[in-house]
């Protein structure tokens, strides 16, 4: 049998002539050797990580097997050791195998029982290695893998936790082993239907594409999505193999989706509803005019009048509005300044800023303002912004609209910034200005600047609020300078 | 300032016809019929003659537009829609030359003011260009026939044109008919002469 070529074997002997002849023996079957005389030669040697074996003379002048085998254990773990003794040191022989020696040989040496003892050994170690090597690689499989990964004991305690399992719930293997897992990871509602799950397991039917919420070190939950099955043998007792994927993110974009298919159906609702609004609101401004008729003479009832008149026209001012955002956006474009756009809307307001101190100052430069735009839909667009101003900001307000030229997915652009000197919008608000329905304001719908956004989009422009630097609060548009 | 107007008023809910019995009388006019549906609102429009038609669009039966359609074929009538609903599609069909006026409800008095006057001005202004327009095409008319007819007589009596067109005025002021009379007249004789 042709050695093992990595299998290094030192020849520990202080009878020159049997080591010579070992070497021959050993060197015939292709095996490198090395020699050592003595125990001080041995602790001496410096290299062992590629002595695999060590045939060690039982009897040494300066010392027995015996006190070499411990030290020399720690030397060279790897190696296996083999005592050479002679007949009359059999029992010696016996307890350094207790000591942990690999085998003996009889002297004289007999080359067959040496080679067959060396194979031997030989066969150990490669099957030794071959299960380390897939040992380690199944470890290494288990602790790459983005799965949790959880061997549990038939009570249920943590006997094994995956690294991506700490990771996913914050626990250190440590800290959970020997814990009970449901109580330690499940809410309360499905500790119950989690531990059926885990019985049925251990009675030897595999569960498949089970989910349920895990609960992490710092509270927060994430979806598992878990095979499970029996393990007979693990360490001496029956375990439970779990193997789960996080899905908390395919969770929460179901649960986004479904959100937003009930927005869109409670918005369609509410368009449907503004849509039919007008007949009631009709009838019910024409019964408050007729009202009022008949109470010409009683000052008093014609306030209440003025008053539901002021109800009646908020109301239908909120219906106008979401009718307006629900209806078709038709752009008629023409190409035209954009500085009519927002001085209309600044006029307009005239009536908002009675008694207000509020300018609004321009700071174009040598900008060319001509944009392909819808002007009527445009002055729309800046009326809610400079509305949105008069509402948040003290006196004096100053209103500055800054234009530049800029660039839109690399074509021609113009940059309009409209700032005014107000408190600013914290970044949730930035965030959710153009959503619709969110308003800071006590009054107004909410859709001001979710029109305006559908106005801008239209034009293919874009509208941002943007973090200035110092105060005030500032909306972007970008609008393209070609039409499309 | 709106002369008084006889209007007839339609609309299917009974707070809307109550509103304009009410206040378009304090606006100085007569409403004089207010009716449910398009076909009430056509019978009292034949019935009634009305210088005015303010009608609600959704109605059971014949619509607003539909109605004043047919109204208009009849008789014309300026006509102002009142509707809940301001969709593209009713628009364009509102697109016609007498709808006078759109008001999107719910409608206010100092709405139906302006409408109202804007409305019966607008409708003079495009009769009485109507009815130029019409006198202009007549003219015309009128005057290839006395071509033909000036043509005949330079033919038949062998007369220049100037004397051709002095005949004609001749005969005209002499039989006290119109010049156009006489060339119809003119013409007819040639014809009958030629037909062999």
């Amino acid at each position: 049998m042709p050695a093992d070529p990595d299998l290094r074997v030192l020849v520990v002997d202080d009878d020159a002539d049997t080591r010579s002849n070992l070497c021959d023996i050993l060197e015939l079957d292709n095996f490198q050797v090395e020699t050592a005389g003595t125990v001080a030669e041995v602790l001496k040697r410096k290299s062992w990580d590629r002595i695999s074996a060590v045939l060690l003379d039982r009897r040494l002048p300066d010392g027995s097997a015996e006190e070499l085998l411990p030290r020399l254990r720690q030397l060279a773990p790897e190696a296996a050791i083999l005592i050479v003794t002679g007949y009359a040191d059999l029992q010696g022989a016996i307890a350094a195998l207790r000591q942990g020696a690999a085998d003996y040989i009889l002297k004289p040496i007999n080359p067959d029982a040496l080679r067959a003892s060396l194979a031997r050994l030989a066969e150990r170690r490669r099957l030794t290695l071959a299960k380390e090597r897939s040992e380690t690689a199944f470890r290494t499989l288990v602790e790459a893998a983005p799965c949790l990964i959880a061997i549990l004991r038939a009570d249920h305690r943590i006997a094994y936790f995956s690294p991506f399992a700490e990771e996913l719930t914050g626990y250190r293997a440590d800290d959970v082993l020997g814990k009970d897992y449901v109580t330690r990871f499940l809410c309360g509602e499905c500790q119950q239907t989690v531990r059926e799950q885990l019985q049925r397991v251990l009675s030897g039917s595999p569960v498949r594409g089970f989910e349920n919420p895990v609960r992490g070190r710092d509270g927060s939950q994430r979806w598992i999505i878990w095979n499970a099955q029996l393990l007979p043998d693990y360490e001496g007792e029956p375990g439970i193999l779990m193997v789960g994927q996080d899905i908390t993110a395919l969770k929460h974009a179901q649960e986004r989706t479904l959100q937003a298919e009930r927005l869109a159906a409670i918005g369609q609702m509410v368009a449907g509803l503004a849509h039919e609004s007008g007949n009631a609101l009709a009838r019910s401004q024409a019964c408050l005019e007729m009202l009022a008729m008949e109470v010409e003479d009683r000052p008093e009832a014609l306030n209440l009048v003025e008053r539901i008149q002021k109800a009646q026209n908020h109301l239908q001012q909120l219906y106008g509005e979401v009718r307006n955002y629900a209806a078709p956006l038709k752009l008629e474009r023409e190409a035209k300044s954009v500085r009519s756009a927002w001085r209309q809307a600044w006029a307009n307001l005239a009536d908002h800023r009675k008694g207000r101190e509020a300018a609004l100052r321009e700071e174009t430069d040598e900008v060319d303002l001509v944009c392909p735009i819808d002007s009527f839909r445009l002055e729309q667009v800046f009326r809610n912004i400079l509305e949105n101003a008069l509402a948040a900001c003290k006196d004096p307000l100053e209103i500055r609209v800054t234009c530049s030229a800029a660039l839109l997915d690399s074509r021609p652009a113009l940059r309009i910034a409209v700032r005014d000197n107000g408190p600013g919008l914290s970044s949730e608000q930035r965030r959710r200005i153009f959503e619709p329905f969110f308003t800071t304001k006590t009054k107004g719908t909410g859709l001001g600047m979710a029109i305006a956004l559908r106005i801008i989009e239209a034009h293919g422009g874009q509208i941002a609020a943007a973090a200035p630097a110092g105060p005030g609060a500032e909306i972007v548009i970008l609008l393209p300078r070609g039409s499309s | 300032m709106t002369p008084p107007l006889r209007i007839v008023v339609a609309d299917d809910e009974l707070d809307m016809r109550d509103y304009f019995r009410k206040i378009l009388p304090r606006l100085g006019h007569t409403v004089v019929a207010a009716a449910e549906t398009g076909e009430e609102l056509i019978a009292q429009c034949r019935t009634h003659r009305p210088d005015l038609v303010i009608t609600d669009i959704k109605m059971p039966g014949i619509d607003g537009i539909d109605a004043a359609k047919q109204i208009y074929e009849e008789m014309p009538i300026p006509v102002i829609l009142v509707s809940a609903y301001s969709d593209a599609k009713l628009i364009e069909r509102a697109e016609s030359d007498h709808i006078m006026g759109y008001l999107v409800k719910p409608i206010k008095q100092t709405d139906l003011e302006p409408a109202i006057g804007l409305a019966v001005r607008r409708f003079e202004q495009l009769q009485a260009l109507r009815r130029e327009a019409s006198d202009m095409r007549q003219a015309l008319e009128d005057r290839k026939i006395i071509e033909r007819a000036k043509g005949v007589l330079m033919k038949e009596l062998a007369l220049s044109e100037a004397e051709a067109f002095r005949r004609l005025q001749k005969t005209a002021s002499a039989k006290n008919l119109k010049l156009i009379e006489v060339a119809h007249l003119a013409l007819t004789t040639a014809k009958a002469m030629q037909t062999p």
